[in-house]
């Protein structure tokens, strides 16, 4: 049979189960550190200057009100709306060196997303998966039972269909990222497609008894298409009926000590299925997971961290005369980072805990900063030229502070600065996936991995 | 300068009779002894070699017949074929032997020709019994001949990869070295290697310590791993060009024109075959020919079947097609191979043929050795056609007519009958709406459901498709009237456009021309910008495609205007009256749809053959290239001549297929085809397609009416329709004279309406001041229906409200004209207000009464003007002079007798003073418009059509695919680039996943459980449902497993939605097969 695309997914396909042990998608050079990837990507511009920059001697009219708190680690300082995020500032890279060059992504969210996603600037001349896509691709799964690439719960573009920007380009549609949607601290949450939809299980194994004796494919094919379709068939089922499928999801199995320590909220317990789904083995985790517009965060109608107005109100940032920053709570308040604050720290804890940090590289993203200036409507804008992120795990060494920016948090003083395809490449080879190794189109095409990027040296 | 020696040089070389050598023992051998010892031993020799059971040759050739040897560097590689009785050709090139009547002058290595000193002799090359003369030429042996940038070094550089688009050739480079991909740009790559990395890539004092060398050699680290051996002949020309100076060529030196490729076209490869040589010379412009076999770049794109080292031989591994390309600087060609081989156990048993199709279908297995499957069963035929020809399942009842129908050529006539249904036209326009990002966003406002109306139609009226493509490509109009502009509207750039009908319309993906030569294919980056120039004067503004005065593409690199794609001649319009079109996509499209164009009838065809064979002859559709050759060139040429000669008719062409016994097979392999996938010994088993899968889980549940009841309402609305707007027809002439006398006798709450506007313009005058002065037309008589010089024409604005400034388009200096009428029922005092951008001049009932032509920014309320009105209609007119840029006007009737005034825009006020016989087309649209207003059940009927006509329920048939995470799932395109690859069908998880458990299944399994249980027994029931959903009765094994499963079951209704749902998730039926 000849080698071509389609034979290729085939073999994917019926190969899903045994590509556990990194195929030959890995670099001979660098050692894999990371087995999974877990990303939570906070969304909307995290003002970097309220929370992992903090800058004392600012004017007051434009300060942070969150003042400098010391961490363990002396001379890093965080600000007081990551109080508990400072206790595991030893396992933490803040990287306060980020800065997006590139023009004309600064202003839009859905570019900057799509951005952060993929790795790469959106507009090229192909459309670049998501990198989870592409590490699905390359590694495989390490867990049948559950898709390869999970978002939890990607539900951004219910609010604004824009945000739909994750994206599997031109690879298989196998690779496609699965979101789970809904709402996980709400009681009888289940995933859309892995949960039986009004059946027992009973019900459903009389159904596929009856279904295995009817269905005898069709007679004298052997097509590669319908033994694939009875391979997955195979994986759905179980993927239905194996309790570890639901225990990966299930957060009532959960001690309620560990769930209050995440948070009871939306952003907490997003953040603890994402300790689920790594433990379960799922390669790549991301949290995109903006509390929903609820009755009890009046005025919380798309809760990003997109603060253009009023950004240290104490509950809702509708203002009269505001405009694009409405919809959000102020950066202090508990459905902002109150909750980023505990979650955050509860999953680095855990993590450690359980052992899954050595292997699992955690990485706190945003689209870009917030300006040092507040503006006439009390807010920040976006701000590109510098912003912040946060690694651990997957020996990140801890208790560094990369990079560093000027009094006000706008410039970059440091000799280096990195972006988000330096963020990308990290993770590739983080994972030993070998980047002068492209993946290719379905015309062929060579496409290098974070090609513009250079894995950030200070956490390799 | 050397003499030309190529072009079907080895006929020149058999019709000259001396060249022919006497056979050894004839009279004159003893004159060519002295050289003859060796080579008599050779050739007995050679024939020792020749494979057993092959017969002598009837004739040998030798490529090329003549040689000139015009440099020191010069070498020519000979290539001997042999002619055998049975029509096989074989290369004998490794079996001949070779000598030379003269030494001194030349030298063989091999079969390779080089010099030694200039002179004159001849080679002798013998094999399978007989001899050819090659008269050789060696010229210039004392001049040096340095390694030449362009043709030798970059040639080199693509031939060991380094340029290559994951190498140094990407974007970005590789280690801080970049190159131009496939070395498009030579100036770019001299500048990169010369001067790049600190001049340490080339040391000309001391050539071996180039990192151009040492890196490839891996003598220092080389991430891209070992490229070049010490061997390799790329080695020796980087070297001698480092050393000679690593010059860049000199601006006038001598550039390929062309490559000559032999063998030319196809060749066969028996096995076992001794391989085939080829030659590759490249002709300079110069005149210069020379062998660059040794320096060009091949490959093979089936290595399975057949391999081609680096010296450019072929050799043949077991049967199949495989194109061996050539690569050498921007030069493509490719040569086909077919290599045969005898199969075991292989018979042909003269299977029937029904047509042409079959003819060339079957000769093609029979030179493979594949035999093809037997005829499908009418079950298996009924599903299929249905399914490909309109998207839908059968229903039971038309599949139990269809198995008991007897007659011979009912296969025929359901094929006709279902190319006459508007199914057909409807589903195979989706799949063209597929490709034309025909979806809600791109095109608004009722445009995507225009347009798609219009691929529906012409696939109903069956408009001959090089029609139907120029239609799109030569479009003008309104977007939201004329459905063909919308494929060019929903195109915003030109480079799009130019890639978007490239691929559509020839089969060609030259995007990758846009930044680089194509690396698979003879598009350059002149021809992308090229055809991207065609699409320069497309003017997109304001909704409308139009044709803007001026536009031109520039080469990127080269900054040159490019002269579009097309046509030399000029294309005239046949229409007389039509504004002219725009030329440049007029004389495109009449290159692209000329007969004989390669790149267009073979494209249609071949999809046209892939949506029904579910593979293209030349497969994908859209990637039509030297180096992706047709599985059956024989069958597609025939194909594409079929279409052309029938004015590319497009039913007739499926027609053909259809009925064709290759498209009529079973699709389960026999044990010698079964690896077939390309010549259509057997049918090709696909998953239904999203919409299709939706549809037939509809009707297999029974949750979705057959679309023939849809139909039946439709047509049933639509005669009730025609008779009430003919009843009406009747009646209005009495309508209108009813109406028209009514503002002018019966008061109503204001006495004052105003017809809408009416505009005309620009009537382009860069001068102000002539513009200001000059009377045009409208000042000397107001005629709405009639003609005004330049192509302009008065439109009506019912959206120009009082009280808002409305701009004019498109922005043209020069002058414009608004008017309407102000009708009155009792005299009064009007009191109106005017703005404009720039002067303006108004004019009531002909009386000049506000003169303001200097320029100025418009402002509501800038001119007051207070008149009395005596009863009856006055006609305002309003010239606006724009001096460029912006230009509009504002109005405002502020009051009539102190009143606010009636709405404006009344129809009625308009018409009034107007004779019927006057009115323009577009007012008696309005007149009848405003009649059938008055019979309510018009308007009803109208919409109940409209959602009808929509078929908004079924999925291969909506204008407008509905988003859903199901179709998603199944591949459903988002419709947002014109590659048929957007249409994804492989088997994923999240597919298995919706047909388990997903929630449209649960639901239709759920409510088709109850359409079911309401049938009287549980035979006829499992019968229905099969016929249902795989169109044949069950079999009696499985009719005893489904009562059996009813019976054991202690709920009825609970094993009926089982039941349901384990047929819809079989295979047979997730399957077309």
């Amino acid at each position: 049979m000849p080698v071509n695309r389609r034979n290729f997914i085939g073999l994917g396909v019926a190969g899903l189960s045994s590509l556990a042990i990194p195929g030959p998608g890995v670099a001979s050079g660098r050692p894999a550190r990371a087995k999974r990837v877990l990303v939570l990507f906070e969304q909307g511009g995290l003002s970097h200057i309220d929370t992992f920059d903090p800058k004392p001697d600012m004017p007051s009219e434009h300060a942070s009100p969150f003042r400098p708190i010391r961490t363990r680690v002396p001379g890093i300082q965080l600000t007081s709306l990551l109080t508990r995020t400072a206790e595991h500032i030893d396992k933490l890279a803040i990287i306060r060196c980020m800065t997006q060059p590139t023009p004309g992504i600064s202003n839009s969210h859905p570019k900057g997303g799509q951005y952060v996603l993929s790795g790469e600037t959106p507009g090229g001349p192909e459309e670049m998966p998501d990198i989870g896509s592409v590490v699905s691709l390359r590694l495989g799964t390490m867990a049948r039972h559950l898709p390869g690439y999970i978002m939890v719960p990607g539900t951004g573009e219910v609010t604004n269909r824009e945000l739909d920007v994750s994206t599997v380009g031109f690879l298989p549609p196998a690779h496609k990222c699965f979101k789970t949607r809904g709402q996980p601290n709400r009681p009888g949450w289940t995933v859309p497609n892995l949960g039986l939809l009004g059946l027992d299980e009973r019900r459903f194994k009389d159904r596929t008894d009856l279904l295995g004796t009817l269905d005898l494919g069709i007679p004298g094919v052997q097509a590669a298409d319908t033994q694939a379709l009875v391979a997955l068939r195979d994986q759905a089922e179980d993927m239905l009926t194996n309790a570890a499928t639901r225990r990966a999801f299930d957060l009532a199995i959960e001690p309620m000590g560990l769930r209050e320590r995440y948070g009871l909220g939306h952003r907490g317990q997003c953040y603890l299925v994402g300790r689920k789904l790594i433990e379960s083995g799922v390669r790549f985790v991301t949290l995109d997971c903006r509390e929903p517009p609820a009755g009890e965060f009046p005025g919380g109608s798309n809760m990003n961290w997109d603060h253009h107005d009023f950004i240290y109100s104490k509950g809702s940032t509708e203002i009269r005369g505001g405009g694009a920053g409405a919809g959000r709570w102020g950066i202090g308040t508990w459905p902002m980072m109150g909750s980023t604050d505990q979650a955050f720290s509860a999953l680095l804890g855990d993590l450690h805990d359980r052992g899954l940090l050595a292997e699992t590289l955690v990485c706190l993203v945003t689209e870009f900063g917030r300006t040092p200036r507040i503006n006439e409507r009390k807010g920040r804008d976006h701000w590109t030229h510098a912003f912040s992120i946060a690694m651990a795990g997957a020996g990140v060494p801890g208790g560094q502070v990369i990079g560093s920016t000027d009094s006000e948090g706008g410039y970059i003083t440091s000799p280096i600065a990195y972006t988000l395809d330096d963020y990308a490449a990290t993770v590739y080879e983080k994972l030993g996936i070998d980047r002068s190794r492209p993946v290719f189109t379905p015309a062929n095409r060579p496409i290098m991995l974070a090609k513009n990027g250079n894995p950030i040296p200070e956490v390799m | 300068m050397a003499r030309p020696v190529i072009d079907c040089a080895w006929t020149q070389a058999l019709a000259e009779p001396g060249m022919q050598v006497p056979a050894p023992g004839r009279a004159g051998f003893r004159r060519w002894l002295p050289c003859l010892a060796v080579l008599l031993f050779a050739a007995i020799h050679a024939m020792a070699d020749t494979p057993v059971g092959l017969a002598k040759p009837e004739k040998i050739t030798v490529y090329p017949a003549t040689v000139v040897l015009s440099s020191v560097r010069a070498r020519v590689r000979l290539v001997v074929t042999g002619y055998y009785a049975d029509g096989q050709q074989r290369d004998l090139s490794r079996a001949a032997a070779y000598a030379l009547e003269k030494t001194g002058v030349a030298r063989l290595d091999g079969a390779v020709l080089l010099p030694v000193a200039d002179g004159a002799t001849r080679l002798i090359v013998s094999a399978g019994g007989l001899r050819v003369l090659v008269p050789i030429e060696v010229a210039n042996q004392a001049k040096p001949d340095p390694v030449r940038f362009h043709a030798e070094v970059l040639a080199v550089l693509t031939r060991q990869g380094c340029n290559a688009g994951s190498c140094h050739g990407a974007p970005e480079g590789k280690g801080g070295f970049a190159l131009s991909m496939l070395a498009y740009a030579p100036r770019i790559d001299a500048e990169s290697l010369i001067h790049g990395g600190q001049g340490r890539r080339v040391e000309p004092l001391e050539p071996i310590d180039s990192l151009l060398l040492k890196k490839p050699l891996l003598q220092v680290t080389h991430v891209g791993g070992k490229k070049l051996r010490k061997t390799d002949i790329a080695y020796s020309v980087l070297r001698d060009w480092i050393g000679e100076g690593a010059r860049p060529d000199a601006a006038n030196a001598a550039t390929c024109a062309k490559i000559v490729v032999y063998p030319a076209g196809s060749r066969v490869l028996r096995l076992p075959s001794p391989g085939q040589q080829v030659s590759v010379l490249a002709h300079f412009s110069d005149g210069q020919v020379r062998d660059v076999t040794p320096i060009a770049t091949f490959a093979s794109t089936n290595q399975e079947v057949a391999t081609v080292d680096g010296s450019g031989l072929v050799t043949g591994l077991r049967r199949g097609l495989s194109a061996v390309t050539v690569r050498y600087l921007d030069f493509v060609e490719s040569v086909y191979f077919t290599v045969e081989e005898q199969v075991a156990g292989f018979v042909w048993n003269n299977p029937p043929e029904r047509n042409r199709i079959d003819q060339l279908v079957h000769a093609k297995l029979r030179q493979m050795q594949v035999p093809p499957s037997p005829p499908c069963d009418d079950a298996t035929f009924l599903r299929r056609i249905h399914l490909d020809l309109t998207g839908l399942l059968p229903t039971a009842v038309q599949a139990r007519a269809f198995l008991a129908d007897k007659g011979a050529g009912k296969r025929d006539t359901l094929i006709d009958t279902l190319l006459a249904s508007d199914e057909f036209a409807r589903f195979w326009a989706g799949k063209t709406a597929d490709l034309m990002r025909l979806n809600r966003e791109t095109m608004k406002e009722g445009r995507a459901e225009l347009f798609a109306q219009w691929l529906a139609k012409s696939l109903r009226e069956n408009q001959p498709f090089d029609q139907f493509v120029c239609a799109m490509l030569t479009a003008l109009g309104d977007t939201r009237q004329v459905g063909a502009t919308n494929f060019l509207a929903a195109i915003p750039k030109n480079e799009d456009a130019a890639e978007t009908t490239a691929q559509l319309f020839m089969g060609s993906r030259i995007n990758c021309a846009k930044c680089h030569n194509h690396p698979f294919e003879n598009w350059t980056q002149d021809d992308y910008y090229r055809i991207a120039a065609v699409f320069a004067r497309v003017d997109r503004a304001n909704g409308q495609l139009a044709v803007a005065p001026a536009g031109e593409v520039i080469h990127p690199v080269s900054s040159k205007v490019m002269a579009p794609w097309g046509a030399s001649n000029a294309v005239v319009r046949p229409l007389s009256g039509v504004p002219p079109g725009d030329s440049r996509r007029d004389q495109f499209a009449a290159w692209l749809a000329r007969p004989g164009n390669a790149y267009f009838a073979r494209v249609e065809a071949n999809r046209l053959w892939a949506g029904l064979l579910a593979r293209g002859i030349v497969h994908p559709v859209d990637d039509f290239r030297s180096t992706n050759p047709p599985s059956n060139p024989e069958l597609l040429d025939w194909l594409a001549g079929e279409f052309e000669r029938t004015g590319f008719d497009r039913k007739h062409l499926i027609r053909q297929i259809c009925q064709s016994a290759t498209y009529q097979r079973s699709s389960a392999a026999l044990p010698l085809n079964a690896n077939d996938a390309t010549l259509f010994s057997h049918h090709t088993v696909r998953r239904l397609s999203a919409e299709q899968l939706q549809d037939a889980i509809g009707y297999a549940t029974r949750t979705l009416k057959p679309v023939e009841e849809s139909r039946g309402s439709e047509e049933a609305r639509r005669s009730e329709l025609a008779e009430l707007e003919g009843k009406l027809a009747g009646e209005r002439p009495g309508w209108i004279r009813a109406q028209l006398p009514e503002p002018l006798e019966g008061p109503n709450e204001t006495g004052c309406r105003q017809s809408a506007w009416w505009h005309a313009g620009p009537f382009p005058e860069p001068d102000y001041a002539t513009a200001t002065r000059t009377a045009y037309p409208p000042e000397k008589s107001l005629d709405l229906a009639g003609p005004l010089p330049g192509g302009l024409r008065w439109s009506r604005h019912p959206e120009w409200v009082d009280g808002k400034s409305h701009e004019f388009s498109p922005r043209l200096a020069g002058a414009q004209y608004v008017t309407r009428q102000i009708h009155n029922c009792q005299a009064g005092k009007a009191v109106m207000t005017f703005g404009s951008d720039d002067g303006l001049r108004v004019w009531l009932d002909g009386k000049l009464v506000i003169d303001k032509p200097q320029p100025r920014g418009i402002a509501p309320d800038q001119d007051k003007l207070e008149v009395d009105l005596p009863v009856g209609a006055h006609t305002l007119l309003v010239k606006v002079i724009g001096a460029g840029g912006y230009s509009g006007f504002y109005f405002r009737l502020a009051s009539f007798n102190g009143q606010p005034p009636g709405q404006a825009g009344s129809l009625v006020a308009e018409l009034v003073a107007t004779p019927p016989e006057q009115w323009t087309p577009a007012q008696r649209r309005l007149v009848v418009e405003a009649h059938e207003v008055t019979v309510p059940r018009i308007a009803q009927l109208r919409l109940e059509l409209r959602q009808l006509e929509l078929r908004a329920d079924y999925h291969t048939q909506r204008y407008i695919p509905e988003q859903s995470e199901f179709l998603q799932a199944f591949g459903q395109p988002r419709r947002e680039s014109p590659c048929s690859c957007e249409r994804t069908s492989e088997p994923t998880l999240d597919q298995a996943l919706q047909i388990l458990n997903g929630a449209l299944v649960s639901a239709r399994t759920r409510a088709g459980g109850g359409v079911y249980a309401g049938l009287p027994d549980d035979n006829l029931l499992v019968e229905e449902l099969y016929l249902s959903a795989l169109c044949r009765l069950p079999s009696p094994a499985e009719r005893g497993k489904l009562l059996a499963f009813i019976r054991a079951k202690q709920n009825r209704a609970e094993a009926l939605q089982d039941l349901v749902w384990a047929v819809l998730n079989l295979r047979e039926f997730l399957f077309q097969h």
